[in-house]
């Protein structure tokens, strides 16, 4: 009987309306994404006259598509900035979130508010001062600073470092302090005590906080765009250029296109699938904005 | 240590500082500073607080220089003939604001239709996506077979990189051969010659595209507040005899109110702020129907580098954003005091 009322509790919408609405979501997901497949592996010729289907399918796209474009080349720069971005702002964000969550001091709190208020900028605000920046400081030094990788690995920290530092301030706030102040009392300094009681409690947090600034920097465009050249282009940019090149094409790729799209979409959605039960708690936090 | 810890809980720390750490060991954040200030001299005594200094260094250089950098250059004349030595620009003042809201960009957009294209695209995607998301949510609240997968298929337009949603868009609203033209016209609703990519429908294909990525975000919200919701508060409701949709209106509802005006400001904020889809969608030449702010932005900056104007039309982007950014600030202080006082 209780077991029945549980189920009954739960139930927020009647069961009918449960799975029409159930599978109208799923439909209106899967359609585009099975869409997207589907052209992927059908030939370019045939989805240019939009006349794809499952009658021929074909897996050469995925063979052709990186001789077309240069995606190698995308992908490994995404991975070494995205990645490098990552960590770097990692290691900072949890360095500075700790005295964030557990000394007082003056200007904490405004500290915290432009934490949040650096998150609701659009990136484009800032990437234009940074680009007129650069542009001064190449002339002043005679340096090639637009396009070399550590500036543009700096700059992507603009998202990630606040997000990376929110998220640990939320959650090292979140646990109780005796433990740290047991090592304390043990006479461990307090850069010992984060190192050795508090980053090993907050792990989870600081692979969630890895995996967000990393997906922010791989899903990004408008700083790639500005801030890259030709050998530093993200894959972001370089799928930018290959569907617009399409668009002026006599025969357009499209088929090659959305396999490289799936391609690069792929390994963002296997993170996301995996680390979905921490999105919740890490949108909660308040700290995750989008592109 | 868990021993240790109750311990702890019992008896101050201060009198049982140790050798070698020096400090003094305040209780953390209660104390500000050492509780034996002045027996070492400072550069044997810890200074956590500096643990900050790199972050801090950082965000400075990265966030509010270009911020500073940004007023400073929205008052002066800049373009690619002067960006090298742009400190010794001329200051025309107000004129680029001026120009900015007023003058079109090479798209042929003045920031004042931006902002409203921006926000018409924000506001609506929101308030479609809200609904959508609700619903999903209610749908997965329960326990049920396949509860998990259904959650994962939710949240694929979501984890898709916004630049590769923006590609398939642009593959499936293209005239003739895309999915749309193909399948309305087999439906007999519109022509198969229907142009989605330029035009005023290319805000609708845009804001469309949108909502389809973006309502996991308000969803995945409001599954936090439907967990937080007491099981005992629809048990009793239950036990009244009210109906599903009583239930739905008089507990579940209400007790969403909170997280769901937090959803729809963070929701807006990221429709306000993307840049991606319509640079992407359109292949790089946004139509003007789909020239938001950032847009605009970008494009009378790095098209026809007036790097004057561009700053004035991203100051003008901040101070609009400024207003629902305040209420943002506010709704997270209110939700993270609890935390505080624990």
């Amino acid at each position: 009987m209780a077991k029945r009322k549980d189920i009954e509790a739960d139930q927020l919408l009647p069961r009918g309306v449960t799975g029409v609405v159930k599978g109208l979501l799923i439909i209106m997901v899967a359609v585009p994404v099975l869409y997207m497949a589907l052209l992927a592996f059908s030939p370019n010729s045939t989805v240019a006259l939009g006349g794809a289907g499952l009658g021929h399918l074909t897996s050469v796209n995925f063979v052709d598509m990186w001789t077309t474009a240069p995606l190698l080349r995308g992908l490994l720069n995404s991975l070494l900035m995205a990645g490098v971005a990552a960590v770097c702002a990692v290691v900072l964000g949890t360095c500075a979130a700790y005295p964030l969550a557990r000394l007082g001091f003056r200007g904490r709190r405004p500290m915290l508010y432009s934490l949040l208020a650096t998150q609701t900028i659009p990136g484009v605000t800032l990437v234009l001062p940074l680009f007129i920046c650069l542009a001064a400081i190449q002339a002043a030094l005679s340096l090639q600073l637009i396009g070399s990788d550590p500036v543009v690995i700096i700059c992507y920290m603009t998202f990630g470092l606040p997000l990376a530092t929110w998220l640990l301030f939320v959650y090292i706030s979140n646990i109780p302090p005796e433990l740290e102040e047991a090592a304390l009392m043990d006479g461990c300094t307090r850069f010992g005590a984060l190192r050795r009681v508090v980053v090993p409690m907050v792990t989870p947090v600081i692979v969630v906080s890895l995996v967000f600034s990393f997906l922010v920097g791989w899903n990004d465009i408008v700083f790639a765009s500005v801030l890259t050249n030709g050998q530093s282009e993200t894959i972001a940019v370089v799928m930018q250029s290959f569907s617009g090149a399409q668009a002026t094409s006599s025969e357009p790729l499209y088929g090659q296109l959305m396999a490289a799209a799936f391609v690069a979409a792929l390994p963002v959605v296997v993170l996301y699938l995996v680390f979905q039960r921490y999105l919740v708690s890490g949108l909660g936090a308040g700290g995750v904005s989008g592109t | 240590m868990l021993r240790m810890g109750e311990m702890l809980g019992r008896r101050g720390s201060k009198e049982t500082a140790r050798e070698g750490s020096g400090s003094g060991v305040p209780p953390p954040a209660l104390e500000t500073r050492p509780a034996r200030r002045g027996r070492r001299p400072w550069y044997r005594r810890e200074h956590p607080l500096l643990l900050m200094v790199p972050t801090l260094a950082l965000l400075t250089l990265i966030v509010l220089v270009p911020l500073a950098v940004v007023i400073l250059t929205s008052f002066m004349n800049i373009t690619e003939s002067n960006i090298a030595h742009w400190l010794a620009a001329p200051f025309t003042w107000l004129k680029n604001y001026a120009s900015a809201l007023t003058g079109p960009n090479v798209l042929g957009v003045s920031a004042l239709q931006s902002i409203w294209i921006s926000l018409a695209f924000s506001l609506i995607t929101t308030a479609v996506g809200t609904p959508i998301a609700f619903l999903a949510a209610l749908t997965v609240h329960h326990r049920s077979r396949g509860r998990t997968a259904i959650r994962s298929i939710y949240l694929i337009p979501y984890a898709i990189p916004c630049f590769v949603t923006a590609i398939l868009a642009r593959i499936i609203f293209l005239n003739q051969t895309g999915l749309l033209d193909v399948v309305l016209s087999d439906l007999h609703i519109a022509s198969r010659n229907t142009y989605w990519l330029i035009g005023p429908n290319a805000f609708w294909a845009m804001t469309i595209t949108d909502i389809w990525a973006s309502w996991p975000l308000i969803y995945l919200l409001l599954l936090a507040g439907l967990a937080a919701i007491p099981k005992e508060q629809l048990e009793a409701a239950i036990i009244d005899g009210t109906s599903t949709w009583q239930r739905l209106r008089y507990v579940v509802i209400p007790r969403l109110t909170g997280v769901y005006s937090l959803a729809v400001l963070l929701s807006t904020f990221n429709h306000f702020g993307n840049f991606t889809l319509p640079y992407v969608m359109f292949g790089g030449v946004p139509p003007t129907s789909a020239d938001t702010l950032p847009v605009n932005i970008y494009f009378r900056a790095f098209s026809s580098f007036d790097f004057g104007v561009a700053s004035a039309t991203a100051i003008i982007t901040i101070l609009v954003l400024g207003i629902p950014g305040l209420i943002y600030m506010r709704t997270t202080r209110l939700a993270e005091n609890p935390m505080k006082a624990a």
